[in-house]
């Protein structure tokens, strides 16, 4: 019967090479300092000395040296783990992946994560294993190795107890060709994938093993969000997208509220199974604009897309002035007073033509039926009515100029779909007297005869639109067109200085701004999350885009969650910017594809394996020896200080 | 000169005053300062024996035929040389004080002789193969004596069996014989003095002691080797050992000594390192050597 045997440390057999200081020291030990004397026979003619103590501390310094060497044997073969062959090979070596996706943040029944219960899975089957190596890779969106090949199963106990799941997606097809590829390395191994995911590739490969982790699923999110200001301006429309990823239908409430203010209102949505709900919110932001939040109410499975938030900016309240020749005409007047809240009335207020350069800078100017002075057209926002004067009189740098009068002119032709005109019908209007107008590079919105009398252009920072409607004698005054017009006109001149950030933006969307930011590069971004409340800083260059707010950005963060970002860019010159990141990911369903994996038993007791039983047995060997030698080296120092027996000399 | 290598000229003025002691008549056929007690022609008269057929009639004393009626004839004590014998050793354990010792006292040995008129006769044990004997017969050979004992070196292994078996079949003359060994002999101490007794010489064994040959390190263990025949033992020098071994060298003297009693053998324990007119004086009370 042969017995074919492995070694598990194989390069601990080379300590067997310690045997030869050990034969040194005990040659160096039994040197014999040699003495010439004058007669050998008179020494051997004493009993005792040579012929039996010699030979008895010769024979137990070999002894020693013998049981020395076996000793050392014994402990080099127990340190370097025989086994036998067979049983060596019963166990191939396997390589875990570890889904690290962010839905394994999914709260199972056991009030643990789904990723924690993957990690005991994968603790089951490291305990389980009787031999081999075993090397662990973690599922992120790359993948990462969280224990090389190894048989130690302390080390890899602890890579398991150090795994953290990822806040983002993971790229579970890239982990397991990693896998394959750290299995090719290593001897006849299986790859063994723990996830409820579906995994790419995973079907027609004997070597690949994908077992589940997990069965929660009961889990509503927001998949969508839309915030766009409401058709007057005046609200930001918030709406939502909530997906039902559950198999069974439910109710949720969902909750729009300030991040620091009062609840601005709540909806029940009805989910159909594993189907979506819409709720919106018209939110009028407050002047300083609000960072708002809107949530699940309750809990469900999977808390990280319960959350979305975004920044309502502050709709801008113009300063208007209006320009008169002796005062304003009354529909003017009235105009500015119905739109209230629209304009700053504080800031607001008429002048003189000739005051004009002495009156404090306004956001719109309104030229009530008078010309602008000569040289004032610079910068700002000009709203100009008719009637115009002597076109002779117009100043030559005005950026639009009266070319005629028409009388009881008729808009045939209007751009209705143009904002500025957005709730106007100008072609039944009863109208005097229209003076057409022309300007360099100006739109026109409304034509008479073929000519604009509804004019809007830009020239520097000067944003001007022109009105060649005469109100005085029309009927536009007590129809809704020309207040609709003026309005739309301030707010159209008034919000051309938006915010530069969108209201949100989706996580992993790149985030640039809509218009360059004042003062050029570089800006800070400043991310602060809902406590705990961690705030990072990352600096940017003009152009500048943050493609990802992934796993690498947040996993600094103490707390392992998704959900919303409130982000503030800082521009070179000071001026803030807000705006939110909102993890919308329809793709994130935690309904596992496949059961839980039973976690398989323990092996068996270490005592029980041969290759344990016989580094017992080599080590009980070792430790006899041991004592041997310790034996046997008292009994060489005894038989050194015998007495010897006396004896006659022959003569 | 030659003699102040082994003593000095005060030590051989010393030594002239000295004579050998020999027992048994001496048949030297030299004439010398010895009496002998066979019959001669000259002399001191000794004593009368009846007269024989044949004896010379000159040898009749008359006077006594005249008082007495007896025929006696006279005898005469004859004046007659004897012939020493030296046989030192200078096997390889003859090193050191024992060497030195060995061949002054061979050389006071020699010097008493010559200048009594004895004849010396030296051999080296182990034989010097281009001279194993050498014989000095008058006074003026004592410097050639004494350079020899000075000059010859140290060498070869104790065989005193075997180098007196060839030597004693050159030597005819049979008087005393003095050895001077340390009788470290792998045949045993008494083969060497077996022989001379057996060959009828007035054998002394001069037993050059050293207590350095068992003085070894203590508390080491050694490969012993034998100077002479390179053999080799491996002790541990315990203290008790060496006690031992010093009990057995010297209850070997002490074994050498009863048997050399029990055969009438002169034996006389010389220890190496006691002075040399200590060991001339145990000599002469040992019967070695006599003052005059």
């Amino acid at each position: 019967v042969t017995l074919a045997v492995e070694w598990a440390r194989p390069a601990a057999l080379w300590a067997l090479l310690l045997a030869a200081p050990i034969v040194a020291v005990h040659l160096y030990r039994r040197r014999r300092l040699t003495v010439p004397v004058a007669f050998v026979a008179l020494l051997r003619e004493t009993p005792g000395a040579v012929a039996t103590a010699g030979l008895w501390r010769r024979l137990l310094d070999g002894a020693n040296l013998v049981v020395r060497l076996l000793a050392l044997a014994c402990l080099v073969l127990a340190l370097a783990g025989p086994r036998p062959a067979e049983a060596a090979t019963v166990e191939r070596d396997l390589v875990i992946v570890l889904d690290g996706d962010v839905t394994t943040l999914a709260i199972e029944r056991s009030r643990r994560t789904r990723f924690a219960e993957q990690v005991a899975l994968a603790h089951a089957h490291v305990v389980a294993r009787r031999g081999g190596r075993t090397a662990i890779l973690l599922a992120l969106d790359a993948p990462r190795a969280l224990a090389a090949p190894t048989d130690d199963r302390p080390t890899l106990l602890r890579a398991l107890d150090r795994a953290e799941p990822g806040l983002g997606p993971a790229d579970l097809g890239a982990a397991v060709r990693a896998a394959r590829e750290t299995a090719a390395e290593m001897t006849r191994a299986r790859v063994l994938v723990i996830s409820s995911r579906p995994v790419p590739g995973e079907e027609g490969d004997p070597a690949v093993e994908v077992l589940g982790a997990g069965t929660a699923s009961d889990d509503q999110g927001f998949v969508d969000q839309r915030v766009v200001p409401s058709d007057d301006g005046s609200r930001w429309e918030v709406s939502l997208r909530v997906r039902n990823f559950a198999r069974e239908a439910r109710r949720r409430t969902v909750v729009c509220e300030e991040a620091v203010g009062p609840e601005i209102g709540r909806r029940e949505v009805a989910l159909p199974p594993r189907g979506e709900a819409g709720a919106a919110f018209s939110v009028l932001p407050p002047k300083e604009g609000a960072f708002v939040r809107v949530r699940l109410e309750g809990s469900d499975d999977f808390a990280p897309n319960d959350d979305a938030a975004a920044w309502l900016a502050p709709f801008p309240r113009p300063s208007v002035l209006v320009v008169h020749g002796g005062r304003p005409r009354p529909f003017v007047g009235a105009v500015l007073d119905a739109m209230g809240d629209r304009v700053d009335p504080e800031r607001s207020g008429s002048v003189l033509a000739r005051d004009l350069a002495k009156a404090a800078p306004r956001d719109v100017v309104v030229f009530d039926g008078v010309a602008p002075p000569a040289g004032s057209a610079v910068e700002g926002a000009w709203i100009l009515l008719a009637p115009f004067g002597d076109p002779a009189a117009w100043p030559k740098d005005a950026p639009v100029r009266p070319r005629r009068d028409v009388v009881e002119p008729l808009v045939w032709r209007a751009d209705e779909s143009h904002a500025l005109l957005r709730g106007v019908d100008l072609s039944t209007a009863y109208v005097v007297r229209a003076t057409t107008l022309s300007g360099d590079d100006a739109t026109a919105t409304a034509y008479v005869e073929g000519e604009p009398v509804v004019l809007e252009g830009e020239r520097g920072r000067l944003r001007w639109i022109a009105f060649g409607l005469d109100p005085e004698g029309s009927d536009l005054p007590l129809r809704a067109a020309l207040p609709v017009l003026i309005q739309n006109a301030i707010r159209r001149l008034a919000t051309s200085t938006r915010s530069p950030l969108r209201p949100f933006y989706k996580g992993g969307e790149p985030l640039r701004p809509r218009v360059p930011l004042p003062g050029g590069g570089p800006f800070h971004v400043f991310f602060d999350e809902p406590p705990p409340r961690t705030p990072r800083d990352k600096l940017l260059y003009p152009g500048w885009t943050l493609e990802r707010l992934g796993p690498d950005d947040a996993a600094a963060r103490p707390a392992p969650r998704m959900g919303t970002l409130d982000v503030t860019v800082v521009a070179a010159d000071g001026s803030r910017y807000r705006s939110a990141i909102v993890d919308l990911d329809p793709t994130r369903d935690i309904t596992p594809v496949r059961p839980a994996a039973t976690p398989p038993p323990p092996a068996a007791l270490p005592a029980e394996s041969p290759a344990d039983r016989w580094r017992a047995v080599l080590l009980a060997a070792a430790g006899a020896l041991l004592l041997l030698d310790v034996a046997l080296a008292a009994g060489t120092a005894y038989l050194g200080t015998r007495r010897l027996a006396r004896a006659a000399p022959g003569a | 000169v030659v003699a102040e290598a082994l003593f000095s000229a005060a030590d051989a003025r010393r030594l002239d005053r000295l004579a050998l002691i020999v027992r048994r008549t001496a048949r030297g056929d030299v004439p010398g300062e010895r009496r002998s007690r066979r019959a001669g022609t000259g002399g001191e008269f000794a004593d009368h024996r009846a007269y024989a057929f044949g004896d010379d009639p000159r040898y009749v004393d008359w006077n006594v035929y005249g008082r007495l009626g007896d025929l006696v004839v006279k005898r005469f004590e004859a004046e007659v040389s004897v012939d020493l014998l030296l046989l030192v050793d200078r096997s390889a354990s003859m090193t050191g004080a024992k060497a030195t010792a060995a061949r002054r006292l061979a050389g006071a040995l020699g010097h008493v002789a010559l200048r009594r008129r004895d004849a010396v006769t030296l051999a080296w044990l182990p034989l010097v193969p281009e001279r194993p004997v050498e014989t000095f017969r008058s006074p003026a050979r004592l410097d050639a004596l004494l350079a020899s004992l000075a000059g010859t070196p140290l060498g070869g292994r104790t065989d005193h069996e075997q180098d007196l078996r060839r030597l004693l079949a050159a030597v005819a003359r049979r008087g005393p014989a003095v050895l001077l060994s340390d009788f470290f002999d792998p045949r045993g101490a008494v083969a060497g003095l077996t022989q001379l007794a057996g060959h009828g010489f007035e054998t002394t064994a001069l037993h050059l002691l050293d207590a350095g040959d068992v003085d070894l390190p203590v508390g080491e263990a050694l490969r012993c080797v034998d100077r002479e025949t390179g053999e080799t033992v491996e002790v541990d020098a315990t203290p008790r050992f060496l006690d031992d071994l010093r009990t057995a060298w010297r209850r070997r003297a002490e074994a050498l000594h009863a048997w050399c009693v029990a055969r009438e053998i002169g034996w006389l324990g010389v220890d190496a390192s006691r002075p040399f007119w200590d060991v001339v004086s145990e000599m002469a009370r040992g019967g070695v050597l006599v003052g005059t």
